[in-house]
């Protein structure tokens, strides 16, 4: 075999001398191979050492490749990690970093990696375009949830941190704990179902909607837990119109501003004032931790929407649209599901004899959680004021409005 | 627990306070803390009574369901579709056992390599990196599909997304931190998205798929040139544990409480193993690219990479045998007959 003039022009820049290029030469190795090696900068005494492997066994060693080697992504990447350790962005540099406004690949191919020609299957993905997924720092929010990462089973202290309440405040936190652990579950599914088709140039992304799918799964759990620890019990499962604009959404968007802007807000808000009318320290901290997960959750929600407006021909339009779509179930449940807010009248007021002050401190809270979805629309470019669901305007005013 | 006292307003109606479901209790939580074991010895709460699923609403178990809630098509009703006995320790042990690539991993311990180990290492990571998302689109796709009555698999296959995200995140920062890169991606795993069924992607992907994967990151010590790798194929082979132990547990259950359903089990692995058995790109060991890589790794370069194929075929047999004493757990030991000779050649002899 004669190598070629290329092969043999990077085997003496590697300094291998004659004798083992005329070594080479009268083994049944092949140039392509030998190329292979020599792009690998073998040194001399190692390619004698294959050499003699392919003295004893000529049948199979020749019909190594290592044709790895011959990669057409870019090399010579060297991440380095920051002071909070090796994170996504910091890996997301030259072309492993550009992310693309279409995916142009159908099957699993690594975002900076290509497709070997010949091993090519198309997958199930049907998400190509970046403006259908996107959210600038993505990556970041990533990161976040699995340093913020809790374990409900051992974070919350079950045995000291629970006290017996009187009977209808502890059925009023169980229905609320119901409530919400019945969200949780359908959140995971929903956002679950919608993995698969986002192809893999949007990996951040994915990655996020794992660490929400896990965030989820905590909610189910703890608030179950919280549920049955302390003498209440389960109460009224979630009416579950609310879950119509979830399954409704005919498109990934459609269903991020369901879930992650409009309901997401209002769940924030509540969680994060749960934390002024918590009656034992497990609710105190279990709220705060699920108010930290719905914050990042909301954030994802917020940097689509302001990516997909800025980006897609009809955003802002799209979004009017969907937005409506999910004020009006969401709606439906707040004013049909009465549970949730007679029990949240009942935790406000203390006792039943106080009702009227617990509606009025309800009637806050929604107004509230108006202002500040409103708020987060108006971070976005969005004034939803004018067009807002009149029906979210009237619990605010009117928390027992149907 | 004495009737709260009525309060007449207009507009109230409190009738959630008198619901006949059972009292909670006051639970004391172990040194393992508060798990869903425990919460699930409160009778109504439990999964014993549910063999069957109620109807098709979203209802967390125990709860008392809102008459006028929609219903939702596409659920399992039998509990042996989807469960596992040992769904809730693998969700409580995965909560437990979350770790970070960004600050676990001892990144510094990664020095530069010879090309050929630090290419063959990438071709591993790139290979890593393009299936282990498979692994997490997968279940997700099957969750939406486990009744509230059985919420526990649903919880768990939760946590496998989230490992799974780690695996494609630690696998990527792998083949990027140290000079070299991606390689050109071949086959992967695009076949698993043809399953269709919740036991057919169990058998699949947790049984087979990531009990060969398990096996490979178990002899990571072969294959790692540095703390930083080692650490990585620990880790990952902890969380591949406990997805496989789900995948195993599943078809016990399955073999356990529908054994009619024996000869669907055998034929979904009959499809798998002829898979693995005779395309050499269905397998991380066979397929010829990462074949090698792996070769160069366990042999330590390519003039040692004689002894690393005789690593891999060591790697292989363990591969296959462990496979086989999984079948038998499950009750499908009768899969050593039947087993595609491309896999069957690899088996210890009967004692």
């Amino acid at each position: 075999m004669q190598l070629s003039t290329a092969t043999k022009t990077r085997a003496r820049e590697l300094g291998w001398s004659e004798e083992t290029i005329a070594r080479i030469e009268a083994s049944p190795l092949k140039d392509v191979t030998v190329a292979n090696i020599a792009m690998m900068r073998i040194p001399e005494e190692r390619v004698r050492g294959f050499l003699d492997l392919v003295d004893r066994d000529p049948e199979r060693v020749p019909n190594l490749t290592f044709n790895f080697i011959r990669t057409r992504s870019e090399r010579g990447v060297r991440a380095k990690p920051s002071e909070r350790g090796l994170l996504l962005k910091d890996i997301n540099i030259g072309t492993y970093g550009q992310v693309p406004d279409h995916w142009p690949y159908e099957n699993d191919t690594p975002r900076g990696a290509h497709p070997s020609p010949d091993n090519y299957a198309p997958g199930s993905y049907y998400i190509y375009d970046k403006v259908e997924v996107w959210a600038e720092g993505v990556d970041e929010l990533y990161e976040d949830a699995i340093r913020d990462r809790w374990a409900p089973a051992t974070e919350l202290d079950w045995n000291e941190g629970l006290a017996e309440l009187p009977a209808e405040i502890e059925k009023a936190v169980c229905q609320l704990a119901t409530l919400y652990s019945g969200h949780g579950l359908v959140e995971q599914k929903i956002l679950a179902k919608w993995l698969e088709p986002i192809s893999y140039g949007f990996h951040d992304v994915k990655l996020f909607l794992g660490t929400q799918i896990y965030d989820a799964g905590h909610k189910v759990e703890a608030l179950r837990k919280r549920a049955l620890a302390n003498g209440g019990g389960l109460g009224q499962a979630p009416l579950g119109a609310l879950y119509r604009a979830w399954y409704g959404a005919l498109k990934f968007t459609e269903m991020i501003t369901a879930v992650d802007v409009v309901y997401k807000s209002y769940e924030l808000t509540l969680f994060e004032a749960y934390g002024d009318f918590a009656k034992t320290e497990v609710e105190r901290k279990l709220f705060s931790l699920l108010a930290r997960d719905s914050r990042r959750h909301l954030e994802y929600g917020k940097r689509h929407l302001l990516w997909y407006v800025q980006h897609h021909p009809r955003g802002w339009e799209n979004v009017r649209f969907w937005l409506g779509r999910a004020e009006a179930a969401l709606s439906i449940e707040l004013r049909y599901s009465h549970a949730e807010r007679e029990a949240l009248a009942l935790l406000f007021a203390g006792d039943m004899e106080r009702i009227q002050a617990g509606i009025e401190r309800l009637g806050k809270l929604r107004e509230k959680q108006l202002h500040d979805y409103i708020g987060v629309l108006d971070e976005v470019g969005i004034d939803r004021l004018p067009q807002v669901s009149p029906h979210l305007v009237a619990i605010a005013e009117n928390p027992l409005a149907v | 627990m004495t009737s709260p006292a009525f309060v007449d307003v207009p507009g109230l109606n409190f009738d959630w306070l008198n619901l006949d479901t059972e009292t909670g209790a006051r639970l004391q939580a172990s040194r393992r803390g508060l798990t869903l074991e425990q919460i699930n010895t409160l009778t109504r709460y439990g999964v014993v009574d549910f063999d069957e699923a109620g109807a098709p609403v979203f209802k967390p178990r125990g709860a008392v369901a809102d008459p006028r809630s929609p219903r939702h098509a596409r659920q399992y009703r039998s509990k042996a579709d989807v469960w596992s006995e040992s769904a809730m320790l693998l969700y409580e042990e995965a909560n437990q056992r979350q770790w970070s690539s960004a600050v676990d991993i001892p990144w510094e311990t990664i020095q530069p390599l010879p090309d050929d180990l630090e290419w063959a290492m990438c071709t591993l990571c790139t290979f890593l990196t393009q299936v282990e998302f498979i692994a997490g689109d997968l279940p997700g796709r099957f969750m939406e599909q486990v009744h509230p009555d059985h919420f526990e698999s649903q919880l768990f296959l939760g946590t496998q997304i989230m490992d799974e995200s780690r695996h494609l995140d630690v696998f990527r920062k792998r083949a990027l931190v140290n000079g070299g890169g991606m390689v050109d991606a071949g086959f992967g795993a695009i076949n698993l998205l043809s399953v269709d069924d919740f036991t057919e992607m169990t058998a699949l992907l947790h049984l087979v798929g990531e009990g060969f994967v398990q096996t490979l990151f178990r002899m990571g010590e072969l294959i790692a040139q540095n703390e930083a790798e080692k650490k990585i194929f620990r880790l990952a082979a902890q969380d591949e544990s406990r997805h496989l132990a789900f995948g195993v547990t599943h078809m016990k259950y399955v073999m356990d409480t529908e054994p009619w359903r024996k000869e669907e089990l055998h034929h979904y692995l009959d499809i798998q193993e002829g898979a693995l058995a005779q395309s050499q790109q269905a397998s991380l060991t066979t397929n010829p690219t990462t074949g090698e890589a792996l070769a160069i790794l366990a042999g330590g370069g390519i003039e040692h990479i004689d002894e690393g194929f005789a690593k891999l075929l060591l790697m292989r047999k363990r591969q296959v045998n462990e496979y086989m004493h999984r079948l038998e757990v499950i009750g499908l030991g009768d899969r050593r007959e039947r087993m595609a000779p491309g896999l069957r050649e690899f088996l210890d002899p009967v004692n």
